[in-house]
């Protein structure tokens, strides 16, 4: 009887008014499993605990690709003349077990690793950027101007399959990553089987750094344009550090290394060196960054790498000019996570911090493991909001340091745990100098700002920043990647108008000198965002970054005016604050300077004698990344 | 095209008995042949005694400015020589330097030939060089298919331009219209020349290897080997990462090149993942799931022939590698010391090995010499690979060369040629950068096979295609270095005509 009127119950439910249908509260995180760092550590007894790793991706609606908002994977194989059918990691079946396990021979595997490790590394650097991040704009459409840049794209595509060979990269004219399949040689298969397929789709490493390359290629396209050594090794570089403190982000592993490596925690760079050289190991660079932060010696024990100025004035192939920058950053972190750990391993010690022989306590070993996490998440915080204090184009590794200085000045005034010094001395070490500081110290480091600037703006200029406040409220409110697009563009047109106009009046001459252009040439508002910092005491205030180009061309050779001509731009970086209608920093690239042409010419001509440009021309056909990979 | 007029030797009277040994020594003359982008040397010594001659290479991939053939240049050997060669070189595989001896190989053999020299890379015996040639075969073939399948059906312009350059680059090294089933037929003819030198013109064949100083070969002169180096990485250079997968590259491009009727099945071993898993675009998994890979509009996203693009950097390491097999020699008259020095299109990884320690020279007489020695010492200079920038190091080599006032180099190159290969406008022979370096080592000194002897090339003829050799830091040197051509003349050390340039160490 009980039975029958549960029947009857259920047919009839209670229904009124007040009672909304029952909705679960959304997942904070969607679980995937992956690879920790590749394949191969599965293979290695040493490293197979922690060769597999649950990530926590953002939760998002996603179709079958999987498709969600940032990323599109489209697995098709013309390589092999094939398609491999999309994963739906909405299928009940695969939410319920944190999607598809680990596997190279699946090829909806291949894909759902391509698309956690991507969406992790967006998340990541959103979180240090502290605001939404939009693509490249696509190409313009048939027939608009070539600079016609209103052509929103909301999702990077990645093919996890698109290459037959040992490469992957960004591909900015396709706004895709392509990743490649190769065998592994008979004769040095590393860590692989000799002829077993290797794909660069399952590292780790290969996908966020090749993500950060589109990430970084959205937020500026002028680092694009090389033309000077710097330029691409920064974008490699750039890329590489993301990649690298992504690792600290793992719990089980960090802490799996902090307890495995105990006998070198006296020495702590040794176990995150190790870290470090895994990564250099799996991207098939051939150690280029391993050997830039340390080496293992004929005894198998591992030594850090001491630097030398020399290395950064001698080298230019762009991955080991960028292992430099890397390195630096990397000895910054260390630099921290001592100064951070100090304290530990003294209470830890009885005072002398020395530990004893054996293993270390495992609260220890996770009190050790929060802080290299939270030093790791600091220092990728430092470099990614850099990015908005650097020149829009023709960025060097001096420059970069002055705006990882300053950017992290505006925000923590007080630098109790010397952070900003860190940073200095690993780049002095290396010989990393900005070209115009006459002395070197954070002070002098950080950009001019309207005391202590070369001209100053005009009260008319500072005042055109009042009529931009409305839209930092708009910004506030927006709910979507499209709507950051489009305000970005009508900010872009109302201040390209108003600075047209500036520019032909009674401030024209002084301020086009002050944002180092050029009045009589026509130029382009590339970016314009706002940013909310948050004030030492607490507070909020909007900040609008704005990024101006313009573009001349110069004769090749300086000694022949009516020779070849080549493409010369400059421009600024502007950094304002809104609520005070002040502009803070004004970063030049002057189009009108006599030694930056110089520079640029001397690059320009080594570039032309390489064998490929020898044989290929200059030209790489909008794809900078695919040959710089493949590094003929 | 029409030949153009090239710079008149008005000094030809420069009386060709009177010069005698002045020196003492055995008199020495190299001639270029000026037949184009490609290398053709006959080295004639004691040329007004008992000449003995000596070939090096005979190759060309055409000319345009002097319009002259390698059949002229040959009728001109066998006059010379009068049908007896002692010594010809093959320095390696490569079309512009030995072609001649398939196209014109009925001319050759009518030439008795007594010796010929080889590199190692070229001895069939020899394992590593099995090796090397295994893998440059296998890299050409793969690259022909490649470059097939880049300029296929259904290319765009980029990829075709791409395919384009791939073909251009490998006329160097074979036949890249071989195709399909004859692919392996790739390297036919250049391996139809490579025999013919080894076997075909009844001669004894000797391999050198670096290190070697050949003393009884011809009295009063030294023969030293210098490369190709015996280690593999340096003949390889392949760079920062290593090659890729040559054979996915080719089993990929064979399949996509194969016409579909024929129903051929790809290379399992060769396929990334199981049958099971991989689509044809008909089916409806792929065509609705995949749909926004087709969609018209999106077109621009595409990545059908992107795997194809790493020919171009393979088709680079192809090409270096063949070259660093060169056969270098330096020649040294025993008596004053003085060398020439051959070193074919030897590159970077090439030259270096020169100062490795195999490479120090003990002679007969017990006295030492290193490559730098030899440097040093050097009078006249082939320059390697028609003075592309790869080809002559700069602080292992050219700078090593101090015989300044008396330097003379010898381009042989078709400048206009070379600027009409694909890409169009990019093989700069010689380089911007290093003409004006060998100009101020030679002190003016240079003698090009298109034009004679190197003029400011503000004042060339053919505007266009010496526009980028244009250098005005070079205007104030101009007069000092045509002064010291025409004391090179009046001396009878080199000697322009229409089908060769002469260069005579007295």
């Amino acid at each position: 009887m009980a039975g029958k009127e549960l029947i009857a119950k259920s047919k009839n439910p209670v229904k009124t008014a007040e009672h909304a249908p029952f909705t679960p509260p959304p997942p904070p995180f969607r679980r995937l499993r992956g690879y920790a760092i590749d394949p191969s550590l599965s293979t290695q007894l040493e490293t197979k605990p922690i060769s597999q790793v649950v990530f926590r991706v953002p939760w998002e609606k996603l179709d079958s690709g999987p498709c969600g908002e940032y990323l599109e994977v489209i697995d098709a194989d013309p390589g092999s003349g094939c398609y491999y059918e999309p994963v739906n990691l909405s299928d009940a079946a695969l939410l319920a077990q944190d999607g598809l396990p680990p596997s190279e021979g699946s090829p909806q595997f291949h894909q759902q690793m391509v698309y956690a490790v991507a969406s992790l590394t967006i998340r990541n650097f959103e979180h240090a950027l502290g605001r939404r991040t939009l693509w490249r704009p696509g190409p313009p459409a048939k027939g608009a101007n070539t600079k016609d840049d209103s052509h929103f794209e909301p999702r990077l595509r990645i093919y996890p399959h698109a290459l037959r060979e040992r490469n992957a990269f960004y591909t900015p004219a396709r706004i895709a990553l392509l990743f490649g399949y190769f065998k592994a040689s008979a004769g040095a298969p590393g860590d692989h089987m000799g002829g077993s397929m290797v794909f660069t789709c399952l590292s780790h490493d290969i996908i966020a750094h090749e993500t950060t390359h589109a990430l970084l290629d959205g937020m500026n396209r002028g680092f694009l344009a090389p033309t000077n050594p710097d330029v691409h090794a920064f974008h490699e570089a750039f890329a590489d550090m993301v990649a690298l403190f992504q690792h600290f982000t793992f719990p089980e592993i960090l802490r799996n290394q902090i307890v495995a490596t105990r006998g070198a925690i006296d020495s702590q760079e040794n176990l995150l060196g190790q870290l470090a050289g895994q990564f250099g190991r799996s991207t098939g660079l051939r150690g280029a960054l391993r050997d830039a932060i340390g080496t293992t010696n004929d005894a198998g024990v591992w030594q850090p790498h001491v630097p030398e100025p020399e290395e950064y004035l001698n080298t230019r192939e762009p991955h080991r000019r960028g292992a430099i920058l890397v390195a630096a950053v990397f000895d910054a972190f260390l630099s921290i996570y001592r100064h951070r750990t100090a304290d530990l391993l003294r209470l830890a010690t009885g005072g002398t911090g020395i530990l004893q022989p054996g293993a270390i306590h495992p609260d220890l070993a996770q009190r050790l493991a929060n802080e290299a996490a939270k030093a790791a998440g600091h220092v990728l915080t430092m470099c990614v909001r850099a990015i908005d204090y650097c020149p829009p184009v023709d960025i060097t590794f001096g420059e970069y340091l002055r705006a990882i200085i300053t950017a992290d000045r505006d925000v923590v005034a007080d630098d109790d745990l010397n952070y900003r010094v860190a940073f200095l001395q690993a780049f002095r070490k290396r010989g990393i100098y900005p070209r115009d500081v006459r002395t070197l110290s954070v002070e002098s480091l950080v950009w001019s700002g309207p005391h202590d600037d070369e001209a100053q703006p005009s009260e008319e200029l500072q005042s055109m920043l009042t009529r931009l406040r409305s839209y930092s409220a708009e910004n506030i409110y927006m709910d979507s990647r499209k709507q950051a697009f489009d305000l970005e563009r009508s900010m872009r047109k109302e201040i390209h108008a108003w600075l047209g106009d500036h520019f032909q009046g009674r401030h024209g001459a002084e301020d086009s000198a002050y944002l180092g252009l050029d009045r009589g040439k026509p130029f382009e508002v590339r970016t314009a965002r706002i940013a909310y910092r948050s004030n030492p005491d607490g507070g909020m205030f909007p900040q609008l970054l704005l990024g101006i180009l313009q573009e001349t061309t110069i004769p090749a050779n300086a000694a022949e005016p009516q020779g070849a001509q080549m493409t010369f731009t400059g421009g600024c970086t502007v950094v304002a604050d809104l609520r005070a209608s002040k502009i803070k920093y004004c970063i030049r690239k002057r189009l009108n300077s006599a030694g930056r042409q110089e520079r640029q010419r001397a690059f320009a001509g080594a570039a032309a004698t390489s064998l490929r440009a020898t044989y290929l021309g200059a030209e790489t056909d909008g794809e900078p990344f695919a040959a710089l990979h493949r590094g003929a | 095209m029409a030949t153009r007029p090239v710079k008149k030797a008005a000094r030809k009277t420069a009386p060709k008995k009177t010069v005698l040994k002045a020196s003492g020594h055995t008199p020495v003359r190299v001639r270029m042949y000026r037949t184009g982008l490609g290398d053709c040397f006959l080295i004639t010594f004691d040329p007004d005694g008992k000449p003995v001659h000596m070939l090096i290479d005979c190759g060309s991939l055409g000319s345009t400015t002097t319009g002259k053939k390698l059949s002229d240049a040959v009728a001109d050997i066998r006059k010379v020589t009068g049908d007896h060669l002692h010594l010809v070189i093959a320095t390696h595989e490569h079309q512009d330097h030995v072609c001649g001896f398939r196209n014109v190989n009925q001319e050759f053999l009518k030439i008795k030939v007594d010796d010929v020299w080889m590199a190692w890379t070229e001895n069939p015996k020899d394992e590593l060089a099995k090796k090397i040639k295994r893998y440059e075969n296998d890299l050409g073939q793969a690259l022909a298919a490649a470059a097939a399948a880049l300029t296929g059906k259904g290319a765009n312009e980029q990829d075709r331009q791409m395919g384009l350059a791939v073909h251009s680059l490998l006329d160097f090294a074979g036949d890249p219209g071989a195709l399909g089933a004859a692919a392996d037929k790739f390297a036919e003819t250049i391996d139809e020349a490579m025999t013919f030198v080894r076997t075909g013109m009844g001669a004894k064949t000797r391999y050198l290897k670096p290190g070697t100083a050949i003393e009884d070969w011809l009295p009063n002169f030294r023969f030293y080997v210098l490369g190709p180096p015996r280690s593999l990485d340096k003949i390889q250079d392949l760079g920062e990462h290593g090659s890729p997968d040559i054979y996915g590259l080719r089993a990929g491009a064979i399949f996509q090149t194969t016409d579909p009727a024929s129903h051929a099945q790809p290379d399992e071993s060769e396929m990334p993942f199981d049958r099971r898993f991989r689509y044809a675009e008909a089916d409806e998994r792929i065509s609705t799931g995949l749909a926004s890979y087709f969609r018209n509009e999106d077109a621009w996203r595409r990545v059908d022939r992107d795997w194809l693009h790493s020919a171009a950097d393979l088709a680079l390491q192809l090409d270096n590698l063949t070259n660093n097999t060169s056969l270098v020699l330096a020649i040294e008259r025993i008596g004053d010391g003085k060398v020439l020095l051959f070193p074919a299109d030897a590159q970077e990884g090439n030259w270096l090995s020169w100062h490795d320690a195999e490479t120090k020279f003990t002679v007969r007489d017990g006295t030492r010499k290193t490559a730098e020695d030899l440097l040093n010492a050097t009078v006249f200079y082939k320059v390697g690979h028609h003075g592309s920038h790869n080809a002559t190091a700069s602080r292992k080599g050219l700078e090593l060369m101090t015989s300044h006032d008396e330097l003379v180099a010898f381009i042989p190159v078709d400048r206009r040629l070379a600027l009409g290969r694909n890409p169009k406008g990019s093989w700069r022979m010689p380089a911007p950068a290093l003409y004006p370096q060998l100009l101020e080592k030679c002190q003016g000194r240079v003698v090009r096979a298109d034009l004679g002897w190197a003029d400011d090339a503000k004042n060339a003829a053919d505007k266009v295609t010496e526009a980028e050799l244009v250098n005005p830091t070079t205007a104030p040197k101009w007069p000092a270095w045509r002064a010291n051509q025409k004391k090179a003349e009046a001396d009878a050390r080199v000697r322009i005509e229409d089908l060769f340039i002469d260069y005579r160490l007295s």
